[in-house]
């Protein structure tokens, strides 16, 4: 076999961002604003997606100063050798908790909601398995995998908030705008980290062909995830009450449960789960294939795919960290609280370092081979 | 995806002006859409032919050994000098009659009429009868022995002179062989009705008959050690990728076998991913399919000696549609693509998922069917999924059981499939009826796909898709959807994407999927076979004609 050439296009990257961003908003995204904010969670929401897009745009700044370079290649050009690579080290510790936190969110899912008498360790190890063949795949499969399935994650929240519409009640928005500066900035901080994802963006820029509109496509992914979250919000808000929103678990399932398509079609909420959970294995299997693909490059080895094992057994074993469903929901209502401000330190680090000592990247070739 | 340019279509007069500018190919391309001629079978030493007739002869029947089916007729010529010459073949893979009239007759009988004395000796004669007396069409000379015995193995006529190097060989190659009937895999109700039969020539001249282009391009080669198969490679020039089809020859290249027996040895031999359950090569018993396949800018593999022709690249939406969708209308054709689609999510889910939502998620079922299931179950002594694995192997059964049964006894089947199995198994509550409707559904999905391999692929996967189901319910299933999407996102043939124009998704070639847009709405040829020109069409004819309608109606409306 020939060296193959990754390439992924910008609407590619999109959809992944999306997903990214959607795939995952059923967790703990939801119950985390309601819970911070109540009914004026659709500020924070706002808020977050501005805060998110300036990280991404500084983002894509900088990854348009190293167009054929990931940043664990420019890291080292720009830190030099050894702290370079600890900042690579760090960024695939930061991607190997975030992979682990989800899934174990999934995993406390499963069994919250359709799987109670499987064990956590089967649920997670089957879904580890997933993982490691699509991080073998590679990111083109990954990509067109998320492009080919988009659609039904989009279509299946359209589906839940279509079903709710009857059972709005807007009354529990009022009143407006009654929430404290402090509250209302910690819930965007949150807001924020669930709209980011900006590593997406700046690991992957160097695989996409068409670099001049990633920006567009980028920030039409943030447009689009941040509308969705806030309807989203809003609906277990209108529907619930901010009140009861606060008791559930997983409101957005439960939206899903009350939801029936006509007469027949009732029940369905397997089906969005089943949808969700492909969502999630998008996700994790990018944030995973980050990881593999950062370390592989920080110790400068042409072959990712060798470091699958040895980063499955981290993930695996961070994801039993917490003992049980509510210290699981801390440790993930801790990384949103942090998430922005690390992805942010990332890339703005990146940035002034490499504008400072003038350090800039090869110029662009087509894309990169792997 | 960068915003397309919008490329102004070439008005038909200026076509062939820009045909013309085409860049002319470099030689060495030329030599690279070759396919070498198959190894000789063993090293035997290789030796020019003699001037001697008896000596040749001699030689020949050493390498051909003593086969009763080859003929070899000594006979004089009767020209000035009567010089003796012997005639080799194999009964019954040469026109008897041609050779009868137009080598026998010519050279028994005429020779002295047309001969000038000259003429009378070896060299000259041989010279003579080639350029005066044969009247045959296809003439080759050979010189050497392994050239003969290649000539009379490929049945292929010879003639030896007395006192000449050189033997001639003389295509009249003539067999026994079925006319061209419908073909059997690929029925259509509207369409034309014409199928390929075993005759790679006759074959490729029932597509070179639809497409009277002049950069139709068709290359012959030979492969396989002992079979010597002849095959032909199809291209259209200024359509397909170089790339694609010199990638073709390539592989074909690369194949040295013993024998070819069928095109489907070919196809195994240069998919891209062996050990894939799905199909990477299309096969067809259609010339109308093989031509639409040329026109996209694909590369069709004709055999000797099969109906069935190779289309490459093969990608997921080439084995969706049926020939006849491109003749039907368009709201139509697009109905039954969504029906086939349907049946394909039946196919390889309808078990899958009954086992799970009967085994982990009740809840799911409305409740008055809930009950219903539940009683239909209540006397069946197997868990949900054994039982749809039970159905599902003894319906494998029955249909491997009704292709193997001759055809007189064939209804036996049925019946035992029918009412012993179906009837008998329900009232002696080994499975639930609901299986059995299941079961039935699940078998006519996989029928509706055209590419039967493909039904027979998805097939395939049910089974792991149920034993996941029974084990991890809709997660199980899912799981195992997720492990097959990235099996086929990540599959290619010959370069191309698998599940293109899906994902990469291309819009335009989105809309020859599920469903199948109007013909005008189609002026693209396919994006993923990255065709040399892009345009089918340079202006859809319905758009013009209601651009045109609409300016009428403007005029009337004015006046």
């Amino acid at each position: 076999m020939p060296k193959v050439t990754v390439r992924i296009s910008s609407r590619q990257l999109m959809l992944l961002k999306l997903t990214g961003i959607t795939g995952t908003i059923f967790f703990g995204a939801v119950r985390l604003l309601t819970t911070m904010a109540g009914a004026h969670a659709y500020l924070a929401i706002l808020g977050g997606g501005v805060a998110s897009w300036t990280v991404i745009f500084l983002a894509t700044r900088i990854a348009q100063r190293f167009p054929a370079e990931t940043p664990f290649e420019y890291a080292q050009i720009i830190f030099g050798k050894w702290f370079g690579k600890l900042f690579g080290f760090a960024l695939i510790s930061f991607n190997l908790v975030a992979a682990s936190l989800i899934l174990r969110s999934l995993g406390d899912f499963l069994i919250t909601a359709i799987l109670p008498q499987t064990p956590l360790s089967v649920n997670i190890t089957l879904m580890l398995v997933l993982i490691c063949v699509g991080t073998y795949l590679g990111l083109e499969a990954l990509a067109r995998f998320n492009e080919a399935f988009y659609p039904f994650i989009f279509l299946s929240w359209v589906l839940v908030l279509a079903a709710s519409v009857p059972r709005l009640d807007f009354g529990w928005f009022r009143p407006l705008f009654d929430i404290g500066p402090g509250q209302l900035t910690s819930a965007t901080i949150v807001a924020g980290t669930f709209l980011i994802d900006s590593l997406v963006v700046l690991v992957f820029y160097p695989f996409v062909t068409d670099k001049k509109v990633v920006l567009k496509y980028t920030t039409w992914s943030v447009v689009i995830g941040t509308i969705l979250v806030l309807l989203l919000q809003g609906a277990v808000i209108g529907v619930f009450s901010p009140n009861l929103a606060n008791t559930l678990t997983f409101p957005l399932l439960e939206l899903a449960q009350d939801a029936s398509l006509g007469v027949f079609l009732e029940r369905i909420e397997a089906l969005y789960l089943a949808i969700w959970v492909v969502g999630t294995f998008i996700r994790v299997a990018v944030v995973f294939y980050a990881a593999v693909l950062g370390l592989a490059q920080t110790l400068g080895i042409k072959d990712h795919r060798i470091f699958i094992p040895l980063l499955v057994v981290p993930v695996f074993y961070l994801s039993f960290q917490a003992d049980n469903v509510p210290m699981s929901f801390n440790y993930d209502s801790l990384f949103s609280h942090y998430g922005i401000f690390i992805q942010f330190g990332f890339v703005i680090s990146l940035l002034l370092g490499a504008m400072f000592r003038g350090k800039r990247g090869r110029a662009d070739s087509e894309s990169k081979s792997v | 995806m960068s915003r397309r340019k919008t490329r102004k279509p070439l008005p038909i007069s200026r076509l062939a002006e820009a045909r013309g500018k085409e860049p002319q190919k470099p030689q060495d391309v030329e030599d690279d859409l070759k396919v070498p001629p198959p190894q000789p079978l063993e090293d035997q030493h290789d030796q020019p032919l003699s001037i001697d007739l008896d000596e040749n002869i001699e030689l020949l029947k050493q390498r051909v050994g003593a086969s009763d089916d080859i003929v070899f007729r000594n006979f004089k010529i009767n020209n000035a000098g009567e010089l003796n010459a012997t005639l080799v073949f194999v009964d019954g893979l040469v026109n008897k009659d041609q050779l009868q009239r137009d080598l026998m007759g010519s050279l028994m009988l005429f020779a002295r009429q047309t001969c000038r004395a000259e003429w009378s000796t070896g060299t000259h004669g041989y010279d003579a009868i080639k350029n005066h007396l044969l009247t045959l069409i296809e003439l080759k000379d050979v010189t050497t022995i392994r050239q003969c015995v290649e000539a009379v193995t490929a049945a292929d006529a010879l003639l030896f002179i007395d006192g000449s190097k050189k033997a001639l060989v003389l295509g009249a190659k003539s067999w026994e062989h079925r006319g061209i009937s419908e073909p059997g895999t690929e029925q259509v109700v509207r369409g034309p009705r014409d199928g390929f039969n075993e005759l790679f020539k006759s074959n490729v001249a029932l597509v070179r008959r639809r497409i009277k282009s002049p950069y139709l391009r068709v290359k012959y080669a030979r492969i396989g050690r002992r079979t010597q198969t002849d095959m032909a490679i199809m291209y259209e020039e200024n359509i397909a990728n170089p790339s694609i089809v010199k990638e073709t020859f390539r592989r074909l290249s690369l194949i040295d076998v013993d024998a070819i027996l069928d095109s489907g040895y070919i196809e195994q031999y240069i998919e891209d991913n062996p050990y894939s359950p799905f199909p990477q090569v299309q096969f067809t018993e259609r010339p109308d399919r093989v031509a639409a396949a040329l026109l996209e800018g694909r590369v069709a593999i004709l055999v000797d000696g099969t109906p069935f022709a190779l289309l490459v690249p093969a990608v997921m939406s080439n084995f969706l549609p049926s020939p006849e969708d491109y003749y039907e209308r368009w709201i139509l054709t697009s109905a039954t693509r969504l029906v086939r689609t349907l049946s394909i999510i039946i196919a390889i889910l309808l078990p899958a998922l009954y086992v799970a939502i009967v085994t982990f998620h009740q809840e799911m079922i409305p409740t008055r069917l809930a009950i219903a299931i539940a009683s239909s179950r209540e006397g069946v002594p197997f868990s949900a999924v054994v039982e749809a694995l039970l159905m599902e192997i003894t319906f494998e059964l029955l249909r491997e059981g009704t292709i193997r049964v001759p055809g007189t006894i064939g209804s036996t089947i049925g019946i035992v499939g029918g009412i012993i199995i179906g009837q008998a198994a329900v009232s002696a509550g080994l499975v639930s009826p609901l299986m059995i409707i299941i079961v039935a559904l699940t078998a006519i999905g996989s029928f509706a796909i055209p590419a039967f391999n493909v039904g027979l692929s998805l097939r395939l996967l049910r089974f792991p898709l149920i034993a996941l189901a029974g084990s991890f319910g809709l997660y199980g299933v899912f799981s195992g959807i997720i492990l097959i999407m990235l099996h086929v996102v990540s599959l290619r043939s010959f370069g191309v994407p698998y599940l293109a124009p899906v994902a990469p998704s291309n819009l335009s070639g989105m809309l020859d999927t599920v469903i199948r847009g109007p013909l005008w709405a189609l002026s693209r040829r396919p994006k993923m076979f990255r065709p040399r020109q892009k345009q089918r069409i340079d202006k859809p004819a319905f758009i013009q004609h209601q651009q045109e309608k609409g300016r009428d109606d403007n005029a009337e409306g004015n006046s």
